[in-house]
């Protein structure tokens, strides 16, 4: 047990120095040293409380299971009140002006089947983009199987990309609710959207059967926090905080930035994947972007978040290095490959295009959540069959 | 007409609309600077990409009262990331009073390409347009000082030769009429005050409000021309305008110089130096008298 | 404590265990007790929940790393 406290101090420590480091480096600078420690802390909130979008969905589905449903509804509802403070500061007049980053996007068809494709492939693996990262941090072998065939499913999906440009995307309305209803009424809207949908989930399901037994107190309110496992509205609202203050101080939450651009100078050396991509500067999301810098700032996020995963699964116990059976890894790698591609159509996955977009009130999120509560519910019944 | 051509181009060359501030955000070239100096406005919001400058601190010396020097003017400049061939661009609340004295100092030491966003931060507000709310980190500028022209400044002996006739030149003073005419010592809540009420003697009164609209935009050429020709400033004579501190004096300087084409000075001393001066006459249509109360 | 049947479901992620042990209670159980051996807290809990769907009683325990759960028809 030393040992792992011992570890997880280690690895604190390690992100800690890093951000010290990144805070006063030429290349990188203040921003930067927020973004590493902004994803840490989502990795060890995520982690904790296991944040999971796959779960919000195949839970409800399986097992009449609530709790990440409840969790992602609490996240949203959290994040979207969160955005409302600073886009109220940021831009006064929401009729007439976009916010510069949020991820507002086209609205269209891609949207549907990407988050179809997406929502099938987080069953069929067992995890989304954030989960498998928050899951790599805790040991488990079956993270990088997903994450590697994601990064095959972006180049399938490159080769597809301009056709969905041409066809759906360059001509796709922009709806942003603030721009047509105000703050206010975008807000009363989207909030009771988010109300209903928890009521619909907290009358069908039934919660968890009570545990036995359970300890009160302040220890064991920090054995609570560290060691056992938050409840999943806790995960939301922390969900939801980070997605605000990362909003605030450097660009909307997203996770696949650098697994679409890495994808995509590897598909380019090796020469499989075309070039130019069409339109794709002007989008906003989650797009493959290099900087002059070694270390993009959506690598040093995603990087901190697999630390801060594991840091918090280390306090806990729960780093093990998990071996699956080998239809697992055959599962990850089929539900990986439709995780990139649907990522890639939709510019971002259930961080980047449904989190960002729904918390910043826009359509395209909606629309990316609805392909996804299809394709988890087509991947639930696929798993049956395969089970 | 050609005058007027000439003298619209010249406007057209050193102000920019918000609308084209709000097209140019990202280009690469261009350097937008905000100069506030109610506390916490340039915080709560500001132009995106817009640095911060704090003209207390940084572009007049805290010790000594002078301009900020040309070196730390430099440096100011370059870890705001201008460079001799960037396109600066000053906007400031206050009717861009603060931003019309850092126009000063940049065309003093020699940067060519600066432009002021018409209409300031109150424009910008009442169009409510988009606001950053992050402090932008640019890399490091090149910006060198490589000539300084301080003819563009008068001193007090300077304003004292004109007011003794031993040089040509007209004052204009930029304060309320309470002011120039000594009813009132400062606005009040001021806290730069002087000992002595009224003003330099023969100084012409046209307050600065008059320069400029309801929304913070100058008035045209053509109706600025007959403003100050109204008072007897025509261009004719060398102008030196004052204020109390220096800073609305700016924003006069920078209509008579920029839109006019006037050949005019900033007594940045102001009233505040003037006032205090001993032996200096001046001219106190009101009879107020300080009292020290 | 029950030794066996025991269905171990470590190393999977969320989801497929869930059907792999519901498939057990419903055709091989043959309504005795069996357990599950597992090492993800959250999935232990799912499982208490299907227990519940079934009309099984569920406890839940650590077991060095990992955790048992323990199924008996009620």
């Amino acid at each position: 047990m030393m040992i792992r406290y011992a570890a997880a101090a280690v690895l604190a420590a390690a992100l800690v120095l890093a951000a010290a480091r990144l805070h006063g480096h030429e290349s990188y600078g203040r921003a930067a040293s927020f973004t590493l420690l902004a994803g840490a802390a989502f990795g060890f909130a995520i982690q904790r409380s296991r944040f999971c979008f796959t779960a919000a969905f195949r839970d409800l589905y399986l097992l009449r299971d609530r709790r990440m449903a409840l969790g992602t509804l609490a996240a949203l509802a959290s994040g979207s009140v969160g955005y409302l403070v600073v886009l109220g500061a940021q831009l006064p007049d929401p009729s007439r002006y976009l916010p510069p980053t949020a991820h507002i996007a086209p609205s269209g068809l891609h949207l549907v089947l990407g988050g179809a494709a997406f929502g099938t492939g987080m069953v069929l693996a067992g995890g989304c983009i954030s989960g498998s990262l928050y899951r790599l941090g805790e040991g488990s072998l079956v993270a990088p199987v997903t994450l590697g065939a994601a990064a095959a499913g972006y180049g399938l999906a490159f080769w597809t990309w301009d056709w969905f440009y041409l066809k759906m995307i360059a001509e796709g309305p922009v709806v942003w609710l603030p721009r047509s209803l105000g703050y206010a009424g975008a807000a009363a809207a989207q909030l009771a959207a988010l109300a209903l949908l928890a009521g619909l989930v907290l009358w069908k399901c039934p919660g968890l059967p009570p545990r036995p037994g359970a300890p009160v107190g302040p220890r064991a309110a920090l054995r609570r926090a560290l060691v056992d496992g938050w409840p999943s509205w806790m995960g939301g609202l922390a969900v939801g905080a980070i997605a605000t203050f990362v909003f605030l101080r450097t660009s909307p939450l997203g996770v696949t930035s650098e697994l679409s651009r890495v994808s995509h100078e590897i598909g380019k050396a090796l020469g499989i994947v075309p070039v130019e991509l069409q339109g794709l500067g002007k989008l906003p999301g989650c797009r493959p972007a290099a900087t002059g810098a070694a270390f993009t700032p959506n690598a040093i996020f995603v990087l901190a978040l697999v630390g801060g995963s594991a840091v918090a699964a280390l306090l806990a116990g729960e780093f093990k290095v998990r071996v699956g059976r080998p239809r697992t890894f055959a599962m990850a790698a089929a539900g990986g490959l439709l995780l990139g591609f649907g990522a890639m159509i939709s510019l971002g996955c259930t961080v980047g295009t449904m989190l960002s977009g729904i918390m910043a009130f826009s359509l395209s999120g909606w629309l990316f959540a609805a392909g996804l509560a299809g394709g988890a519910w087509a991947g639930t019944k696929l798993m049956r069959k395969l089970a | 007409m050609a005058l007027s051509l000439i003298l619209a181009a010249l406007a057209q060359d050193a102000l920019v609309s918000t609308d084209w501030v709000f097209q140019n955000l990202q280009n690469p070239k261009v350097r937008v600077v905000e100069v506030s100096v109610d506390p916490g406005v340039y915080e709560k919001g500001h132009v995106q990409g817009a640095v911060g400058w704090k003209w207390h601190s940084e572009l007049c010396n805290p010790v000594n009262r002078d301009i900020v020097s040309p070196e730390a003017f430099e440096k100011l400049c370059q870890s705001a990331g201008i460079s001799n061939d960037s396109t600066v661009v000053l906007y400031g609340d206050l009717n861009n009073w603060f931003a019309c004295w850092a126009y000063w100092m940049f065309t003093m030491y020699g940067h060519k390409d600066v432009k002021l966003m018409n209409g300031g931060r109150k424009k910008w507000e009442l169009e409510k347009r988009p606001m950053d709310l992050n402090v932008p980190s640019h890399p490091a500028g090149k910006f060198k000082v490589t000539s300084t022209n301080l003819a563009l400044r008068a001193r007090l002996w300077d304003v004292l030769k004109v007011v003794e006739k031993k040089e040509p030149g007209v004052l204009v003073d930029v304060r309320s009429p309470d002011e120039h005419t000594g009813k009132v010592f400062a606005p009040p809540g001021i806290q730069e005050l002087s000992i002595r009420a009224g003003c330099v003697p023969g100084a012409r009164n046209i307050p600065w409000s008059k320069t400029v609209n309801e929304d913070g935009t100058f008035k045209s050429v053509e109706e600025l021309k007959k403003l100050y020709a109204e008072a007897g400033v025509d261009g004719t004579a060398p102008v030196i305008a004052y204020c109390r501190i220096g800073e609305r004096s700016s924003h006069t300087w920078f209509v008579l110089k920029m839109l006019l084409g006037f050949d005019v000075r900033n007594y940045d001393g102001s009233w505040t130096e003037y006032g205090n001066a001993v032996g200096v006459p001046i001219e106190n249509k009101t009879g107020t008298i300080w009292t020290g109360k | 404590m029950i030794e066996a049947p025991v269905v171990d479901i470590r190393g999977e992620p969320c989801g497929m265990p869930i059907l792999r042990v519901e498939d057990f209670l419903l055709k091989e159980s043959g309504g005795r007790p069996f357990a599950v051996l597992g090492d993800h807290e959250q999935t232990m809990d799912q499982l208490r929940l299907l227990a519940a769907r079934h009309g099984w009683s569920c406890e839940v325990a650590r077991d060095g790393a990992d955790w048992r759960a323990e199924f008996r028809p009620a």
